[in-house]
This record gives C-alpha cells, sequence and structure tokens, in this order.
C-alpha cells in the first residue's frame, strides 16, 4: 500500500509546464517534498487533493484515483494550506468544528473531535477566542487541527514552520514525528532544509517539474566511513605528526578543527591515540555526512548540467 | 557599531525593550529570541525609524535618530513587504537609491551592480507584484546594499525563501562581511544563524538574556550541566568506567548506539575520554558536545515558566 | 489483585467514527453563514426593525376586517366617506366591502412588499458581501475544497445564506401578516378566498430571494474586499432607479425611456409581482373606478420581458461565481 503514487503526471498551465512527467510512489510515513519555487510541488500537492486536473499522467492517493474519486480521498486526507485560511468571526472551537462538519462528521462527533484535536495541538484557553486574534504559530496549530479533525490518513502539510519563531518551529516539528508515530503519512512540503532532516524519513526533491531524487534521508546522509572531522586543542603540531605516524591523513585544517581520512574503516581508535600522545585534548569527533543541503543542491546542479 | 544605553521602547503599555545596554561589536551579529522578544524594535530603533521611549542608542557614535548622516551608512532590509507593487525591481531599487542620495551616474552603476549581487538581473524588469517570497528578500536585499553602506540590518531575510534563494544570500551576507560590511541579522532559523556567525545576540521579553561568542555563552551556563554524546556499538561498556570518573554527573543510555554523558565540567571528561575507550577497545563513530548549539543554548534561556 | 491503570498521555488518538456519505456540506455552510450574519448586531436590528412593518401591516389587516363588520351600516357609510375624501377615490359605488377583500389586500401587500425592498437592500448589504469575498481574502477556498466539499455545494450554500435573510425579511412577515389576516378577518373560511394570494406572496418572495442572493454573491465573488461589494450591491440597486429619475425631471413628460427600467432590479421586481398579484385583470374585473391613484398602481405590464432581464442577471451572476471560485481553487494552490 502507498500513500500516493503518479505515473508519468504533466500539467500545463497556458505556456508553463508545472509538472513535466512525475512518476513517484511513496510509501506511508512522513515523507517530505523539497524543491525551489517554481519546482511544481504546489501543483502536485493540488493534483493530489484533486484541485487541479492533471493534463496528463496517473495519480492516486492511499489507492484510490484522483481523477474519479475525489471526494473518497478527500474524506482521507487532511491539507495544511501555506496561507491563512482563516474564516472571519469563527473562534478556534467554531473553526475546527465547521471544518469537521464539512467533512461529513455529525455535530457530536465534531465536537467531541474538536476538542480532541485542540488538545493535541496545544491550543488552550485561546482556543474560545476569535481567530484573528492569533500568532503564527496558533494559526499553524489549529490550521493542523482542522486538517486533523476528520481523523485522515494521509496529511499534506505546505510550510508548516514557515515564519514561525524557534519554540513555534519544535512544537510543530515534534507534533509531526508524532503523528507519523500514530500510523499518519505526512507529506511536508518545505523550504526549511532542517526542519525536514529532522522529521522525516523519506524526502522527494523536486526541480523544474521533475523528481530529480527521491529516497530515505539516513540512506543519503549515510556518515562517512572513513572521512572525519576532530575537534582538538592542544599542540597541534603534535598532534599532525602523531596522526601521521598512524597513517592518518591530515585533510584540511581550520581553527581547532582537523579533518582527517582514516586509513581503514573502524580505526578512529588511532585518533583517540593520537590525542593521547600529543597531550592535548579530543572535545569531538564527527563521521562527515552530507547534510540534506548538499544532496538538495547535488540535485539541482546536476539537473542544470544535464 | 552600535551602543546602547539602559533604552527602553514601550508601545503604550506594550514593551519593545526594556531597559537594554549592551555594545554590539563590528563584525556579523545574530540577532535571535522567540516572536515579540523585540528584534524588530531594536531594529528600528537603531535604523533611526523609532525614538526611544528611554535610554539611549548610538551607531557609530551617534544617534540615528533624524541623523541622515548615520542613516546613509545603513542598510535596512525589513521584514515585511514593503513595495511598490507596481515598480520593477530594478525601478525600486534605483528609486532607493535616489532617496539616498545617490548622484545619477553612481546610482546606474550600483543599481545593476547590487541587483547582479542578489542574482535578480533575470527578473529586475518584471513588476515586483509578481515576484515570488524569495525574490522579494532579494530585492529588498539589494536595495539595502546599493548605496554602500558600512552597516547592513536584515531582519529575518530568509524568511518565504527556497532552499536555493537561502543558500545564495547566505553566500552573499557572509561575502559582505569578509569586506568589512558589519551586519546585524535577525533569522528564526537558527541553523543558518549558526552558520553565518558565532556572535550572538539573544533577547526575550525585551531583554537580553545572552550576548557573545556562542562557546563563551554557553561556558557562562554553570548551572546546566554539559551534554556529551557519544556513539559506539556497546555503550554499557563504556558507560560503566565512566560511572568511577569524578566529575560525571549523569548517564543516559538512549538506543543500541548511543550514550550522552553529562558533567559541568566538559573539559576533564573529554581528557579521561580517549583513555577510557581505548582501554576497552572500543569503536567509537562519533564524539560530540550535545548542547552546544544556538538551538540548545535558545532552549535553555527563552523557556517560559508555562 | 492488580487493578488495570489508564494513563493518558496527550498523544495523537485516532478516530474510529463514520464520516457521513451524503453531500450534507452545504446545510454546514448555510447554519454556519447565518450564524456568523446574526453575530453582528446591525444585522440582528435590521431583521428585527422589519416586524415593524408586519405589524403595521397587520393593523392595516385588522381595521379593513373591522369595516368589514360595520359594511352596510350608517357608521361603515361615513367611514367610507372618510377613506373616499381622504384618498380621493371615487367609491360611491363600494357599498360592501368583503367582495373588495382580495383587491384591496393585494394592493396592500404589494405596498408592504415595496416596503420590505428597502430592507432587502440594507440586509443584502450587510450579509453579502463578505460571503465569498472574505474567503477569497484569508484564502480559506482551499480548506473547504480540501474536504469533501465541492465548488457547487459551496457555491450553493453561500446563496441560501443570502436568501435566507431575504426570506426573513420579506417572506416571513408577509406570510405572518398573511395568516395574522385571515385569523382575523373571518377565520378559516376566508382561508380559500385568500389562498392564491398565499402562494403569490411565496413565489414573489423567492423570486426577490433568489435574484438578490445571485447578484450580490457574484459581486463578493469578484473582490477580495467586502467594501467594494457593498458599494457595487447599493449601485446595481440605486443607479438604474435614480437615473430614471433624473430622466423623468429632465425629459418631457410622455418620452420617458423604457430600457432603463428594463435594466433596473427593483423595476423588474416589481414588474413580476404586479403580474403574479394579477392587479390589472383583478382591477378590470372589479367594478372599482379606474382613478389616478388605480393608474399609478397599474403601469404597463410585460412580464416575459422582466422575466427574462431577471432570469438572465442571475444565470450571468450564477455563471461568473461559480467561474470564479473554481479558478480560485485552482489557482489559490499555485501562488
Amino acid at each position: 500500500m502507498t500513500a500516493f503514487a503518479c505515473a508519468n503526471l504533466t500539467k500545463r498551465y497556458g505556456s508553463i509546464q508545472a509538472l513535466q512527467g512525475v512518476t513517484l510512489s511513496v510509501e506511508p510515513g512522513v515523507v517530505g517534498l523539497l524543491g525551489p519555487n517554481g519546482a511544481g510541488k504546489s501543483t502536485l500537492i493540488s493534483v493530489l487533493l484533486g484541485q487541479t486536473l492533471a493534463t496528463s499522467g496517473e495519480a492516486s492517493v492511499l489507492g484510490l484515483d484522483t481523477r474519479r474519486q475525489q471526494r473518497a480521498i478527500r474524506r482521507r486526507v487532511g491539507f495544511v494550506p501555506e496561507n491563512d485560511c482563516l474564516i472571519p468571526g469563527l473562534s478556534g472551537t467554531g473553526y475546527v468544528y465547521y471544518t469537521g462538519r464539512l467533512a461529513g462528521m455529525s455535530h457530536g462527533d465534531s465536537m467531541q473531535r474538536t476538542h480532541e484535536v485542540l488538545d493535541y495541538v496545544a491550543l488552550d484557553e485561546a482556543r474560545y477566542r476569535p481567530t484573528e486574534g492569533y500568532s503564527t504559530g496558533m494559526k499553524q496549530r489549529l490550521k493542523l487541527a482542522q486538517a486533523l479533525v476528520h481523523d485522515p490518513d494521509l496529511l499534506f502539510l505546505d510550510e508548516p514552520t514557515n515564519g514561525m519563531d524557534p519554540q513555534g518551529r519544535q512544537t510543530m516539528l515534534s507534533l509531526i514525528a508524532d503523528l507519523g508515530g500514530a500510523g499518519i503519512s505526512v507529506l511536508v512540503s518545505s523550504h526549511l532544509l532542517p526542519d525536514v532532516q529532522r522529521v522525516c524519513e523519506r524526502v522527494v526533491i523536486m526541480g523544474g517539474g521533475e523528481v530529480l531524487s527521491s529516497g530515505r534521508i539516513d540512506e543519503m546522509n549515510k556518515p562517512h566511513a572513513t572521512l572525519y572531522r576532530v575537534d582538538y586543542s592542544g599542540d597541534r603540531i603534535a598532534m599532525k605528526r602523531e596522526l601521521q605516524q598512524r597513517s592518518v591523513t591530515v585533510l584540511d585544517e581550520a581553527n581547532g578543527r582537523l579533518d582527517v581520512e582514516l586509513p581503514q574503516e573502524g580505526t578512529q581508535a588511532k585518533v583517540m591515540e593520537a590525542a593521547r600522545q600529543a597531550g592535548g585534548r579530543l572535545s569531538g569527533l564527527h563521521p562527515k555526512r552530507s547534510s540534506l543541503e548538499e544532496t538538495f543542491m547535488a540535485a539541482l546542479q546536476r539537473q542544470r548540467g544535464s | 557599531m552600535i551602543e546602547l544605553q539602559s533604552l527602553s521602547k514601550w508601545y503604550g503599555e506594550v514593551i519593545g525593550l526594556n531597559n537594554v545596554t549592551a555594545t554590539i561589536g563590528d563584525g556579523m551579529t545574530g540577532l535571535v529570541g522567540p516572536n515579540g522578544a523585540g528584534k524588530s524594535t531594536l531594529m528600528g530603533l537603531a535604523t533611526g525609524q523609532l525614538l526611544p521611549s528611554m535610554g539611549r542608542i548610538r551607531v557609530f557614535g551617534q544617534r540615528s535618530w533624524n541623523n541622515p548622516a548615520v542613516l546613509s551608512t545603513i542598510g535596512y532590509c525589513p521584514e515585511g513587504d514593503p513595495f511598490w507593487m507596481n515598480l520593477s525591481g530594478r525601478q525600486f531599487v534605483s528609486f532607493l537609491a535616489k532617496c539616498s542620495g545617490m548622484s545619477f551616474r553612481a546610482r546606474r552603476k550600483s543599481v545593476e551592480d547590487v541587483i547582479e549581487l542578489t542574482g535578480m538581473t533575470a527578473h529586475a524588469g518584471r513588476a515586483i507584484k509578481g515576484y515570488s517570497k524569495g525574490m522579494r528578500q532579494r530585492i529588498k536585499v539589494a536595495q539595502a546594499l546599493v548605496h554602500g553602506p558600512k552597516l547592513l540590518i536584515l531582519d529575518e531575510p530568509f524568511t518565504g525563501a527556497d532552499p536555493v534563494g537561502r543558500h545564495e544570500l547566505g553566500h552573499l551576507f557572509r561575502s559582505l562581511a569578509d569586506q568589512g560590511v558589519n551586519i546585524l541579522i535577525s533569522s528564526h532559523v537558527l541553523h543558518e544563524v549558526e552558520a553565518l556567525t558565532n556572535e550572538i545576540l539573544m533577547i526575550d521579553h525585551g531583554r537580553i538574556v545572552a550576548h557573545g561568542d556562542l562557546h563563551s555563552v554557553r561556558r557562562a551556563l554553570h548551572d546546566r550541566p554539559h551534554a556529551i554524546r557519544v556513539r559506539l556499538d556497546e555503550p554499557r561498556r563504556l558507560a560503566a568506567p565512566l560511572a568511577a570518573v569524578e566529575f560525571v554527573t549523569g548517564l543516559k543510555i538512549s538506543g543500541s548506539d548511543s550514550l550522552l554523558i553529562e558533567t559541568p565540567v566538559p573539559e576533564q571528561v573529554f581528557e579521561q575520554l580517549p583513555d577510557l575507550i581505548l582501554r576497552e577497545g572500543l569503536v567509537v563513530r562519533e564524539i560530540s558536545a550535545a548542547d552546544e548549539s544556538l538551538e540548545a543554548l535558545f532552549g535553555y534561556l527563552t523557556q517560559r515558566s508555562a | 489483585m492488580t487493578t488495570a491503570a489508564t494513563t493518558n498521555p496527550n498523544r495523537y488518538r485516532r478516530w474510529d467514527g463514520e464520516l457521513n456519505r451524503g453531500n450534507r456540506a452545504w446545510l454546514v455552510i448555510v447554519v454556519t453563514g447565518i450564524r456568523l450574519a446574526l453575530k453582528e448586531r446591525k444585522t440582528r436590528t435590521l431583521v428585527m426593525t422589519v416586524s415593524g412593518v408586519a405589524l403595521g401591516n397587520c393593523i392595516i389587516l385588522y381595521v379593513l376586517s373591522l369595516l368589514e363588520l360595520v359594511t352596510g351600516t350608517e357608521q361603515g357609510r361615513a367611514i367610507l366617506e372618510f377613506v373616499r375624501a381622504f384618498l380621493r377615490v371615487d367609491i360611491s359605488g363600494v357599498t360592501r366591502i368583503e367582495e373588495y377583500r382580495e383587491i384591496l389586500w393585494r394592493v396592500l401587500f404589494l405596498l408592504v412588499i415595496k416596503v420590505e425592498l428597502f430592507w432587502v437592500l440594507l440586509t443584502v448589504s450587510k450579509v453579502g458581501p463578505g460571503l465569498i469575498a472574505h474567503d477569497l481574502r484569508h484564502r480559506a477556498l482551499p480548506i473547504y475544497f480540501a474536504k469533501p466539499v465541492t465548488p457547487l455545494t459551496y457555491v450553493l450554500g453561500k446563496w441560501i445564506v443570502v436568501a435566507a435573510f431575504v426570506a426573513m425579511v420579506v417572506l416571513v412577515p408577509n406570510l405572518f401578516s398573511m395568516i395574522v389576516g385571515v385569523l382575523i378577518t373571518g377565520g378559516l373560511h376566508t382561508w380559500g378566498q385568500t389562498l392564491g394570494l398565499g402562494w403569490d406572496l411565496l413565489v414573489s418572495g423567492l423570486l426577490i430571494c433568489v435574484t438578490s442572493g445571485a447578484i450580490v454573491l457574484a459581486l463578493s465573488s469578484l473582490t477580495s474586499d467586502h467594501r467594494y461589494v457593498t458599494v457595487g450591491w447599493l449601485a446595481v440597486c440605486l443607479l438604474p432607479i435614480f437615473a430614471q429619475g433624473i430622466l423623468d425631471e429632465s425629459l418631457p413628460a410622455g418620452s420617458t425611456l423604457g430600457w432603463l427600467g428594463c435594466i433596473s432590479l427593483r423595476d423588474n421586481v416589481m414588474t413580476v409581482t404586479d403580474w403574479l398579484f394579477g392587479m390589472r385583470g383583478l382591477w378590470e374585473a372589479s367594478t372599482l373606478p379606474t382613478e389616478a391613484f388605480a393608474e399609478s398602481m397599474l403601469k404597463p405590464v410585460r412580464p416575459i420581458c422582466a422575466i427574462t432581464v431577471l432570469s438572465g442577471w442571475v444565470v450571468c451572476a450564477m455563471l461568473v461565481t461559480y467561474w470564479r471560485v473554481v479558478t480560485f481553487s485552482r489557482s489559490a494552490a499555485n501562488v
């Protein structure tokens, strides 16, 4: 069972080719959707929600066809748009209750669920106040509650942490991680790569309407087996000498840091021995791993090159 | 560069900044804090848009309020979207250059330069209302640079930009700083601030909670034990001898490959760690200070008593 | 002995309830729309004050029923004499008022509807403008269309909100005073005679609901600023009337321009209502003399033209609304 899948999906707006042949199959779980502006992320989400019809190609969400089973899909997905999306005059409770009713819940169910999801996103007394006075973080959490009220199996989040302060982002990210744990698939479209790296198991990188790369984050950012960065304070020259004696190559050094290459896997002990011999203090040993940003930039570069 | 002396700013009863005294030195300084902490107020005061309620603010030794001489050396990139939407990017930058009192010839060269620098050459002829958020940020930065300021004040310049935009803007700011431009930059994305500079000004509730180099700030937090994370296959084998070390106040084994050491004096532990590891014959994949990141500090210092 | 303990950490909990399969979203939109509009004090006041019109209507009906009681007596003749002097209508031939009950009621209700149109103007300008404009402004459409709501359901729901408020200021007071009138004028016996009028009131009320709803909704979907919609609505309603008035003044008598009346919303609605009420036929069938007062009530009725114009308005308005909502729901994701 896939969360969603597309086969050769294209979408054209006039002369603009927003999607060109997207073929993708995404397993359930928390998935990051990355790409520069104009990469086609929003169009993809819009097609998956059945709000936009694709020009050609097939797409299915939770095994349902996006052309013919739109309403069935929308009963089982939740969407948190990037914009405010509030309805003036409604309180937080009223807003979530309303969206619950729109999804087809009965009065009682909707009321119960409203308070349940508002508890979940930690909107306390504020839920009875008009939403116009909410802060950015509260609005984001309210929008998340709105998307969760009918207990979807798949959640689309468009820039859920944009413009939020660090605490707000922290809260939002832990909510997303928890949802993944509860068995809800989440597609997070975001420009904030550190946030995606923190919560997502998989990423899809898009650019120019195509899928450039997709896969598990931990596989993309596997720590390097032999390349290490060493934080060392003490006699630098002695340290380098000791390292070289143990056939550890020093690649680069910059204020208090040494980039080294071990002779083979599993020989980190050589660095410790060197540090002990050199008599300084080893305060960090970090395997080199490519950050999501590097992976992302590399994917874009490959596209531009080709 | 910027001196604050018992500086306060209130908006009616609402606090902006409260009795702040500090000297922001040359180079690049990251301004961080939760929403409503007073970041934009500080920037408004520095750029002479706001008059202090009490106290003084000096930029390059002079007051900034109603002082064109100082203001012409400041470049300001505001947070919002203060555009004339129908102007093209080039007209917008050129108009603001004219406002800074630049001559026609100087302007013509400088406008093209900053547009080039911010990567907007291809879009400079289009009206701003058609710009994406990332382009708007770039044109705002271009506008702040056009008159060759000695001090750049950047309020959330990354918000809304895509990863490519963030990367390129970050690169631009670093190279400007290398050329000797002083920069005060605020951002909610702490990773990005950390990648730009180690010099931090953290404010919360209108007061300064931390100011200075990241590592010295961390060291100044005496009451917080430091955390050292060690990744290895059999964490218990390392935990046992560590428990006997005097300065270790806590040991936490999480998962099958991670050991977290708590200590008030990390230096002592770092000195002993290689010995212990070598004695046990363990293969260690990573050693790192777990809470020296800006993110961890931010969490410690801005925790609200809920 | 062990007891089962439960802990309830604030983790996400799944919900195993059933979603309603049928499409009842329009009803939810209607109910919420009405609730939100009634939160406005001015809207509540408007809906309340229209009951004053209904009350006046009832009082006149009561007076008519009293007249019917005294008709034929000396006292009745005196009253009729007074009415004649007052209206300057020669009704010397009239002796039994109940014969003219239906025509009098129809004249009365026609006048009341004209008065109530003023309330329609104000109420719709309070309730209607924000309905879609606010959703456009706050970009709330993706919220609707990420739920099992179709654009048609959405537009229908919003339309009914306006229609409901128009019904509150036209249909409800009219039907209410109609029932009161029947009850105080000889009870159920009168019911048969006035049943036709009841139907006509219902149909004309619905006509007003549908047209005003469609037009204000179309205006509301065209902009994200509800103030423009208010101005637009007032312009659509009032400008043709003002223009007609000015032209009537400035042009020599007898050469009035008919085409302005053709596009005026109010004139067309009144034309159709006149035609529905069948005033001319009734009047001619009666023995009442055709005087100046009556002439003013009996403008030439061209119902086909008016109905065509009105349905044209409504169809265009609905198409515009639907088109705007559909394009916005698609483009909102791409901004």
